[in-house]
Order: C-alpha cells, then structure tokens, then sequence
C-alpha cells in the first residue's frame, strides 16, 4: 500500500461515502459510555413501548430501557463480532490457502476437500450447527463465523500463490538460500493480499448480518446484551404496537453493512482494477 | 573445472502413462574458473531448464552436477545452502524478477540476513557497496522496482546475485529484455565484474553476437542436447555441425555482405515427441539415412572441440 493508493482511495466516491459511514460506527462504538444519554440496561416498567421522543430519541423497549442507548452499545458488540470473526476467517484461510498453494501436493488436496465439504452446507445452517454444538455466547458466535467464512480466503489466497510461486522474483529469492516459510511470508503474502483485504472488508459486513441473524434466531448474543439482531428480534413481538424497536436497529444493521460494502467496492477499484472489471 | 556438468537429464512429466517433456537429454560440459561458458540455442530447447537444474530450482531426472569437485546433486538442506551462497543468478526478465513490494535496501539485505552476514550496520554498508558496484547511486535504496527502467533493474538483479560474493553467476538471458543501447552497458558491467571479482559465469543466451562478445567456451543446444561445443574460435571459426552452421548463417554481417544464408525448414521438433535417430535430422539440410535411424555419438574434433553428427 503505497501513498499513492491512499490518495487515489480519498478520490474514490464509493470509499469515501463507506468509510464516512464506517467511521460513524466506530467512533459510536469508541465512545459508547460518552455518547448513551441512559445505561442501557437499566429498566423502566412505567416507561414501556414509549415512542420516539425528546427523552428516549428512539423510544424504549418492552421493559423501558432507552432503545438508543441500546443500538449506541450494539454497535460495539456488532464490530467486535465483525472484526474477531473475520480476523479468525482470515488467519484460518490465508495461512491455508498459502501453504496449500505453496507445497502442492496431499496438503493441497486435503485443504481443498475441506473447503468444498463446508462450502457444500448452506452457510447459516453451518453456523447454526456449530452455535448449537459450542453453545451461544458471544465468543462461540465469534468462533463459528471464523470457521465458516474462511473457505474463500483460502481459495483465493491459494490461486494467488500458485500464480506467484513461479514468478522470477521468487525464484531469486530461493536462489539466495531463502527457505520456504521465508519465501511465503516475506515474498509470496504481500503479493497475494490485495484481494483478501478487499475480501476482509466486505466479509465485516457479511459477519455483522451473519450475528445479527443468529442473535435474531436467539442463538447468537443473548439477552440483556444489546445486540441489534436480539433487539431486532424482540421488536418482532411487537411489530404493530411499538414497530420503532425493530425498526432502529434494523437501519443500523443496514447502514454499517452499506458502509462495508461501498468501502470493499472502492478498495477493490483503486487496489485492483482488473478485479472491478470483471464483477 | 569450477563447475563440471555430466550427463544431465531433465524430463517432465505429461498427463497421461509415460509421457515426458524431455527438456534436457544428457547435457555435459565444465567451466573453468574465471571464464564465460555459453550456452546458446533457440528458445524451447533447455537452456533456462539447465539454468534451473545448475542452481537447484529443479531435481534433475538423472546426471550428476559438480561444483568445486563437489556433486551438488545429493546435497542436503545445509549443503544446499551452502552451495547457494556460492552459486547465483541472474534472471531474464527485469520486470518480473525484483519483488514489487519489496524496496531495492530490503530486496539486497535479505541475502544477507538469511546468511546472517555481518551486523546490521555492515549491511547496510554492503548494500552501499553492491549498488556502487553495478553502477547505480546508493541513494536509491528506498525506492521501489517500479520506479526504475529495465536496465536499472538488471543492474538491482545483478547486484542481488553478488550479494553473497558468489564464486558462479548463471546469467539467464540477462539481457535478451533489454533495449540494444542498454544491451551494451549492461554486458560491459558483466565484463568488469568477472575481472574485479574473479567471477565465473555461465552464461545463456540465444544472441550469438552477445555469446561471441561474452564467451571462452560455448555450447550448442538443440532439443535438449549440446550438438557442438568447444572454444569461441572452434564454435564460430570452425563450425563443424550442421545446426551451428545454419545458426550462424543467419547472423547478419557488418556491412552487409551476408555469406550464403542456410535457412532451415519448419520448426523444432516437440521435446515431448522427439525424432528417431540425430534430433536435428528432419531439419537438417545434409541428412542422410543413418541420421534418421542412429542417434549421433559426440565426435572429438580436437583438445577443445566437439560435435555430434554423424556427417563429420
């Protein structure tokens, strides 16, 4: 990532409008306790259902908790569980996807077998299956969603290595005596990452709607936690009496993966524009 | 002999119940320290696979390969790195053979640390050193390949290849990607090195005014096979073999008094698929039967010079 791409991603409007709202959710998320006039867990039962007003800008819930307060924390457990799952996925499949692609081979074989096996499974029955297995918790919704979306990082990750392990630059570098994970990591990994951080950054968004379904099917985040797909769910209840409750954290859900998005499409047009002509 | 290579064979294989690329077919020949031996042939016929073979990027399929009266072909991992340090290359194509992510500093240092060559001060002075020695300013250390021209990155190649104070350098095509005028600076640098640094090259090339410029000792390739070898005089004084005439041939003279040209038919033939008999025998303008029956035995011409052909 040189300083060119920088600038030329600052005059990429899709980057610029994903990044300005990627930056509202962050910052929101940073600043959580600062900026949530209530704790969002402390309850009102003479305040229930209340609709949007001066006091509560987005209303409050079925036992009165201030429904803003609730969507401002949700944005951090929505990040952290974008952020841990993908960094997981990531880790998982790059390192697979390179050393699959690197050593050829039954290594190579396995991998790919492996893939195909997960990538066979509708993708929320998989994580529906291993939440049900390790039990809901923030941590295991985390781990679950790592072990599902790595499967495309390790494809992608592994074409690329095959293309560059045969590029001249590391042949030099093996003919300077440099060994095989020296290869990998210092001449191989920089060169096959563009499209995994364009992968990265869309799959944050793919990751947050992937929790708040789960939360939604009341396997992921649990109650009190002020997660958007578990508010989300328990407006559902009461869609026709008090449809603010779902409604809220349903654009929040909405406008974070929007911003993931646009920021992934404009990653991809400035990092890659071979890739950007082909989709 | 710094390097002796003897008898090597590299096949690949093809899908299918043996069906093999047959790249290289028993290729032998030595270099002396301090000299150029030159390999030249069309494109397709080994000369870039016995490049591999000579610096371990491939396992041969049988032969042997001796570097310093040492056979480098059963070497462990510890040797193999040893032998590394001694043996280098240089690549054909500029663009492709500098790491685009790395800068020139980064891509010269890193020899240097998988060796653990002296303090990181000393390195950094060494790489001073190496781009002084190939003709380029010492500030360039934090730029990127993709700011320099072609012959620029040649000169960072060939600076690479001398990180270690290499005893052989395999030159693969080094300059066959170049532009002509840059052609010239890039070989006068080679030159110049062999002498300051008492280099020993192998050197590959299908240019023969380059290989005549370049080289003491050449050998022809055809098909995977050396058809003729001996000394620059031997090669293209006394051509004896039917190929390296009509290489030669072709050669356009200065002035443009071109000798009688042999243009020779078709193309050569598939290295998956070879002829019955001398290899060069559905091209050769003077074959006759036996070359399309019996492979050709390598004819000692004199002290210095070979050729296999069944017609000499």
């Amino acid at each position: 990532m040189t300083a060119g791409f920088w600038k030329k991603l600052l005059r990429n409007k899709s980057a610029l409008i994903g990044g300005f709202l990627i930056a509202i959710v962050v910052l929101t998320a940073v600043f959580a306790p600062l900026l949530a006039p209530c704790d969002p867990y402390e309850m009102h039962m003479d305040d229930r259902f209340a609709a949007p007003s001066a006091a509560h800008p987005m209303g409050t819930d079925q036992y009165g908790r201030d429904l803003f307060s609730r969507v401002i924390y949700g944005a951090v457990i929505s990040l952290q569980v974008g952020i841990i799952a993908v960094g997981v996925s990531m880790a998982l499949g790059v390192f697979l996807g390179l050393i699959s692609g690197y050593f050829g081979g039954w290594l190579d074989r396995a991998v790919m077998i492996l893939v195909d096996i997960f990538l066979s499974f509708p993708i929320i029955l998989l994580a529906i299956a291993f939440v049900a297995v390790l039990g809901p918790s923030p941590k295991n919704v985390m781990l679950a969603l790592g072990m599902i979306y790595w499967t495309n990082y390790a494809r992608t990750v592994r074409a690329g290595v095959l293309a560059a392990k045969e590029e001249e630059y590391v042949l030099a570098a093996r003919t300077t005596g440099a060994g095989d994970f020296r290869v990998i990591f210092l001449y191989i990994l920089p060169n096959v990452m563009a499209p995994v951080i364009v992968m990265a950054t869309l799959g944050l968004g793919t990751a947050i709607i992937s929790e708040s379904t789960l939360s939604f099917l009341g396997l992921g985040i649990q109650p009190p936690a002020a997660s958007w797909g578990s508010t989300l769910a328990v407006g559902l209840d009461h869609l026709h009496s008090a449809p603010h409750i779902s409604i809220f954290p349903g654009c929040c859900i909405m406008l974070t993966v929007l911003g993931f998005n646009l920021l992934g499409n404009g990653i991809r047009d400035v990092a890659d524009p071979k890739l950007s002509r082909r989709l | 002999m710094l390097l002796e290579v003897n008898e090597l064979v590299k096949h690949f294989p093809l899908p299918g119940r043996n069906r093999f690329v047959r790249a290289v077919n028993g290729v032998s020949f030595a270099a002396a320290p301090g000299q150029t031996f030159g390999l030249v042939g069309e494109s397709g016929c080994g000369k870039s696979t016995l490049a591999r073979l000579i610096v371990r990027l491939y396992r041969e399929t049988a032969g042997t390969i001796r570097f310093g009266g040492r056979d480098i072909t059963a070497l462990g991992r510890r040797g193999l790195k040893e032998f590394r340090r001694q043996a280098q290359m240089v690549f054909q194509d500029p663009y492709a053979s500098l790491n685009p992510r790395m800068t020139v500093r980064s891509t010269l240092i890193d020899p240097l640390r998988v060796y653990r060559v002296g303090t990181a001060r000393e390195r950094e002075k060494r790489v001073a050193e190496l781009l002084g020695l190939v003709g380029l300013d010492e500030r360039y250390g934090p730029r990127y390949p993709h700011e320099f021209s072609g012959g620029q990155r040649q000169r960072i190649g060939i600076a690479r290849a001398l990180a270690l104070n290499p005893r052989l350098i395999v030159l693969d095509e080094p300059v066959s990607a170049l532009d002509v005028s840059v052609q010239a600076q890039i070989l006068n640098l080679l030159v110049d090195l062999r002498e300051r640094l008492g280099l020993t090259y192998l050197f590959i090339s299908h240019d023969l005014g380059v290989v005549e410029y370049m080289c003491d000792h050449i050998g022809v390739m055809y098909l995977g096979c050396i058809v003729e070898k001996g000394t620059r005089e031997d090669i293209f004084q006394k051509r004896r073999h039917p190929y390296t005439q009509a290489l030669l041939s072709a050669v356009p003279a200065p002035g443009g008094a071109v000798g009688e040209q042999i243009i020779l038919g078709g193309d050569p033939p598939s290295p998956a698929d070879p002829p019955a008999g001398c290899y060069f025998s559905p091209r050769c303008p003077q074959a006759e039967d036996i070359c399309r029956r019996e492979k050709p035995p390598l004819k000692t011409l004199s002290a210095t010079h070979t050729a296999a052909c069944h017609l000499i």
